[in-house]
């Protein structure tokens, strides 16, 4: 069996992983909104879960579009001595190996679109990890931005946006907000398995 | 299932608020910014962060911010963190696991003792304007 804690891999483990470095690339990309949408299909027992990160940012070119699978290259100008881009890369080999699909649309100037699926009961699949850790972790990310996450399983479904916790907490880097944001997360998200299950 | 409301998360907080009694940290703010590239993501930084919010919870810390940042070029050393608190230098610490994230807060921040092993002094020069 899979010890998870005895892995070594130096790559993304579970989902939530993946949707902090999508979402993260998402906001580099000098988006002012970012719509992240979490589907789980529990209703109908093929368990697929679908995600789609769309962001209004700063968007790429074909010719950047057609190398965002390649490992050693980066739109970001972040590190200008570096040629590694790994985020969409590690992506494409965990969709490879559980057997699912992913796309990418984007147009420069006005922003990108990113979706993969994947069957959640694909041995192989990764495990889904601590989903309201990372979304926390997406709300708290530098920068003046829109982030709207919805979470859907079966006919459930809650979302939280960032503009909504900015207005309750103001500083949404302060300990105590994101440690209530993340308890509020952990409830939805009980509430939400227990429910939609079925 | 009802959608977030500024209700519900207003009470919850304030609900939290009650449940704490605030600890003197001098009136100023501690910082902790935790690296969270692909790099630091892959090495378990969520983990990283998760543990932060934990100990602060659990010492009931009040003026603690966290806040993250990309690749500081310590791709080999994380999950890194950079830890700025009243009267204590500012460090970056490399290989911060959740024991580690937990050490940090108990030891840099309320004890105000460096973890010696787990120090990094700066990002990497290529990184530093």
């Amino acid at each position: 069996m899979l010890i998870l804690k005895d892995l070594k891999l130096k790559m993304h483990l579970t989902l939530s992983d993946y949707i902090v470095d999508l979402t993260q690339n998402s906001i580099e990309a000098g988006s002012s909104v970012v719509i992240v949408d979490l589907i789980e299909r529990a209703d109908d027992g093929d368990g697929t879960v679908k995600v789609y990160i769309s962001d209004n940012g700063a968007g790429m070119d074909e010719v950047a579009l057609a190398r965002v699978r390649d490992p050693f290259f980066t739109g970001g100008g972040k590190h200008e001595k570096r040629k590694v881009g790994l985020g969409v890369a590690f992506l494409a080999q965990f969709i490879a190996q559980c057997g699912g699909k992913w796309d990418i649309s984007s147009e420069k100037g006005v922003g990108t679109s990113l979706f993969f699926e994947y069957d959640g009961k694909n041995p192989d699949a990764p495990p889904f990890g601590n989903l309201a850790s990372a979304v926390v972790c997406c709300m708290g990310l530098p920068g003046e931005f829109e982030l709207k996450f919805t979470r859907a399983r079966g006919d459930e479904s809650y979302t939280v946006t960032r503009s909504e916790a900015v207005e309750v907490f103001g500083d949404i880097n302060d300990a105590e907000a994101l440690i209530t944001l993340r308890e509020y997360i952990r409830a939805s998200e009980k509430e939400l398995t227990e429910k939609g299950s079925r | 299932m009802e959608k977030l409301t500024l209700a519900d998360l207003k009470k919850l907080r304030d609900d939290k608020k009650k449940a704490i009694a605030k600890r003197d940290t001098d009136g100023k703010t501690t910082q902790i910014v935790v690296g969270m590239g692909t790099c630091g993501i892959a090495a378990g930084a969520k983990d990283a962060f998760d543990a932060f919010l934990d100990e602060i919870d659990a010492k009931n810390l009040s003026d603690v911010v966290v806040t993250q940042t990309g690749c500081m070029g310590l791709c080999h050393a994380e999950p890194t963190a950079e830890v700025i608190a009243p009267g204590m230098p500012v460090v970056v610490y490399g290989n911060v696991k959740a024991d580690i994230a937990k050490r940090i807060v108990n030891e840099h921040i309320i004890k105000h003792e460096l973890i010696s092993d787990h120090v990094f002094d700066k990002p990497a020069v290529d990184i530093l304007k």
